[in-house]
């Protein structure tokens, strides 16, 4: 077994470099997306992956299973994240609305007029306020509700919890569902009552 | 992706949620430039440069650090109202042992014991198969399939979907039935077809649709915060994520049901992981989370397994496992992300075969 301190051969950092450009091609998009939910911001994002990936592959004679690779990225991307905030707390400014290279509100690609309004419109009221969520709700939110991950997988990939991903997601979704009625748009809440 | 609304058309938060953020995530990934695998490697040749840098300073330093404590030893001495002599204590080297195979959990600890005990076998972990992304769902008898067809471009205004039923021998249209993107037919049970909308936790919800009715049914006796995670033959896996009553979390309530029409009636009841998938694929085995050494029939509770089917350990370890039927259903794999005190991989995988209840621990490279 190789530890961690002993010294990587030319051959192995080759073999790194090889990986690396291998899944940098094949996952970079994925990861820019999920990078993107967190930041808000496309130069962010893309600062955010390519941090987490030169971290992840720095640490790959760790690694044993390739197959983890892309859970471990993950992780350092959060956590990097989350560093982040705490580094740059002071001068951080909330994104206001997702925006496309054109600088449009984004809508859902196929949307009906009707729906293309509806999309706009809840977006623009929950985009600002997914932005400024603390970066640990924020983390919990994309996890839970894009990466689809359980409340353990979630906990797992954060070193939390699972009950501080219950709470965590509870404080946003009421964040969120507070933003929703105070906008005067409607929400269903936790018991499937019609709130507005 | 359409949500799920109530009768005044508002939709649920969770789903918006689901459904805003894949459609940002979506539009970003279309508006990507090109990936900048060059940045990447560039990056990561600094931080590696810099950790060397660090790692070498780091032990020049604790040359010279016992450098300075050996020469500033000196013999103890002491006067008569001194204490005992002491002396500061070197700290001594640790053993070297893998951060995951540490743990204070006494169910982990468990595992790692009863993995340690099994007999290991050199063959190597079989692959996830992939999905063959079949179109066609055939019914139970062959003589027919059900097919999910969109027509239009996803983005196109009128874009409309069909779930169509054909004869097997030369494809002629049997019967069709309107749907949304999200009607794929996923199985047959007996003659109705059965399709699953995407619940609210990444589960289905399902329902039946017999060719030539007007429209689908939604399989009753599933309650709210129940969702179907696999459906084999008649033999459907729900889940309940919310409200468990069995098991503790991070376990979750699982049944196995079979379908009749409309209506589902219990097979067995238990505890599984998210993503576990304990069902074998035909449907005639069941793996509890609170006890993954063996499977059980869940028709006739028949069990099989290296251990006792309530034990010994992952009662209600938070651990999540990896788990992998084999195509024919006749052995599964647990993947434990646990390293077997003197394993050399990044975890450990046992097979554990039904006919004869035997689990060993896997050693070939996966």
């Amino acid at each position: 077994m190789r530890s961690g301190r002993e010294p990587v051969s030319r051959s192995q950092e080759g073999a790194d470099v090889a990986h690396l450009t291998a899944f940098v091609a094949a996952r970079w998009n994925a990861l820019l997306r999920v990078a993107y939910l967190l930041t808000g911001d496309r130069s962010s994002a893309e600062d955010l992956v390519q941090t987490a990936l030169a971290k992840t592959y720095v640490a790959w004679p760790r690694i044993r299973d390739t197959g983890a690779v892309e859970g471990y990225v993950k992780r350092t991307m959060v956590t990097t994240y989350t560093s982040w905030w705490r580094r740059h707390r002071g001068r951080e400014s909330a994104v206001a609305e997702p925006a496309d290279a054109g600088g449009r509100l984004l809508a859902a690609p196929g949307a009906s007029p009707a729906d293309d309004l509806e999309a706009v419109l809840h977006r623009s009221v929950l985009w600002p306020h997914l932005a400024r969520l603390p970066r640990g709700q924020r983390a919990t939110v994309v996890l839970r509700f894009y990466e689809d991950l359980s409340e353990a997988e979630t906990a797992a990939l954060l070193g939390c919890s699972t009950g501080t991903v219950k709470s965590q997601t509870h404080r946003a979704l009421a964040t969120l569902r507070a933003a929703m009625l105070d906008s005067g748009l409607a929400v269903v809440d936790d018991e499937g009552r019609v709130t507005r | 992706m359409s949500l799920t609304r109530d009768a005044d058309g508002v939709p649920d938060l969770e789903l918006l949620l689901r459904s805003e953020l894949g459609d940002v995530a979506d539009a970003v990934g279309t508006t990507a430039g090109p990936v900048p695998v060059r940045a990447v490697v560039e990056r990561y040749r600094t931080v590696r440069r810099r950790r060397r840098a660090k790692v070498a300073g780091a032990a020049l330093c604790a040359v010279i650090a016992a450098v300075v404590v050996v020469s500033s030893s000196v013999p103890a001495t002491r006067t008569e109202d001194d204490g005992p002599v002491t002396r500061p204590t070197t700290p001594q080297p640790r053993p070297s042992v893998r951060s995951s195979t540490v743990s204070s959990d006494p169910e982990v600890r468990a595992v790692l014991a009863r993995l340690a005990e099994l007999p290991t076998s050199t063959d190597s972990p079989m692959t996830s198969p992939e999905s063959d992304g079949a179109e066609r769902v055939f019914s139970p008898d062959g003589s027919r399939y059900a097919i999910y067809r969109q027509f239009g471009e996803p983005s196109a205004a009128d874009v409309r979907y069909e779930l169509q039923i054909r004869t097997a021998s030369d494809d002629s249209l049997v019967a069709k039935i309107a749907g949304d993107e999200s009607t794929a037919p996923i199985g047959w049970v007996g003659d109705h077809v059965v399709v699953g909308e995407p619940g609210a936790n990444g589960g289905q919800l399902p329902f039946v649709w017999k060719p030539g009715d007007r429209d689908y049914t939604r399989v009753g006796g599933i309650p709210n915060g129940e969702e179907m995670l696999r459906i084999h033959g008649d033999r459907l896996l729900l889940v309940r994520f919310s409200g468990s009553k069995r098991c503790d979390a991070p376990l979750l309530d699982a049944r196995i049901v079979t379908v009749r029409a409309d209506r589902i009636y219990r097979l067995w009841e238990g505890c599984t992981q998210w993503n576990m998938a304990p069902m074998s694929p035909d449907g005639q085995a069941v793996v509890s989370a609170k006890s993954l050494f063996g499977a059980i029939d869940p028709k006739t509770r028949v069990y099989r397994g290296a251990d006792a089917p309530d034990g010994p350990p992952t009662k209600t370890w938070d651990v999540a496992v990896t788990f992998t039927w084999a195509p024919d259903s006749r052995s599964y794999e647990v993947r434990f992300p646990l390293v077997v005190p003197g394993g050399d991989t990044f975890g450990t995988t046992i097979r554990c075969t039904l006919s004869d209840g035997r689990c060993v621990r896997l050693t070939g490279a996966s």
